[in-house]
């Protein structure tokens, strides 16, 4: 018994389908992985090192300095 | 009379399609499947596909701007944080002004050096510099520039070692680059000299290009 072929039409509209498909899922894909612009600018975000070598300061005051009038 | 022959004709047609649909099943099955595809790809296209990219976009949204908010939450408090080391050393930094200053204030650093020779009885024979700018905005800020002062020191061997021990040891560093003793024996007493040459740094005030409001 031959078996009845899909008509063109048909396999047409399932191969459109199917790239619809895979366009949507990359489209969703890039929507949920690609990083918007940052709202704020790099220079505010920079960090802040909040350390301060207070030993060198230290040394510092132990250098020798004459106030004036000395 | 022929348009009513063709109405007749169209009506045959039409008739024979909607009996082949209702006989065959294959004609059925493959007009289904073609207006599901079609109902499919609109819906997707035209409904899933815009809020599905809405709710990535709005995602990675709230997760960008969760990440600042952590960023500018560690910053504010590294700022506190540097704001009290800055109060509790407050009197300690100002020595920086005097270590490092913007300008070169070579006035005030020869009266630095007369004192560290007055201190060991020591006295200046000669004392050179370099061009010093009295301007310095049109220098480059942010970065090291340096005085090069050549003096030269008279007294005994061991005034003079702690003199130069008492320079290098200066708040305001002095960074000998060359040393030189010498003695003069052409009067009856004998003179020792010491010429140092060497640099004394500055760091003129970086004035931001663009200030941030």
């Amino acid at each position: 018994m031959k078996k009845r072929q899909s008509p063109f039409l048909v396999k047409f509209a399932i191969l459109t389908l199917i790239t619809s498909f895979v366009w949507i899922s990359f489209d969703v894909y890039r929507a949920f992985t690609e990083r918007p612009a940052p709202s704020v600018s790099a220079e505010i975000l920079a960090p802040v090192d909040p350390t301060l070598d207070t030993g060198l300061l230290d040394k510092l005051t132990n250098r020798v300095y004459f106030v004036e009038g000395q | 009379m022929g348009n009513q022959q063709n109405t007749q004709l169209y009506r045959r047609y039409i008739a024979q399609l909607a009996t082949a649909y209702r006989d065959r099943s294959d004609i059925r099955m493959f007009v289904e499947m073609l207006l599901t595809s079609l109902a499919v790809f609109l819906f997707s296209v035209f409904a899933i596909r815009p809020t599905l990219v809405t709710i990535g976009g709005l995602t990675t949204e709230i997760s960008e701007k969760q990440d600042t908010i952590n960023t500018m939450d560690t910053k504010i408090n590294n700022l506190i944080a540097a704001q009290d080391l800055y109060t509790k050393n407050n009197t300690t930094l100002a020595l920086l002004d005097t270590a490092v200053p913007a300008d070169p204030s070579i006035a005030q650093y020869i009266k630095q050096i007369e004192s560290v020779a007055s201190a060991h009885s020591v006295s200046v024979f000669t004392l050179n510099t370099n061009n010093i700018p009295i301007d310095t905005s049109s220098q480059v800020g942010g970065s090291e520039q340096k005085v090069t002062l050549s003096i030269t020191f008279s007294g005994d061997y061991s005034s003079l070692l702690a003199t130069l021990k008492d320079l290098e040891s200066l708040r305001r560093p002095f960074l000998p680059t060359t040393n030189a003793l010498s003695l003069d024996e052409s009067n009856t007493n004998s003179q020792l000299f010491l010429s140092v040459t060497g640099d004394a740094p500055y760091w003129p005030i970086e004035v931001p290009q663009n200030p941030t409001q």
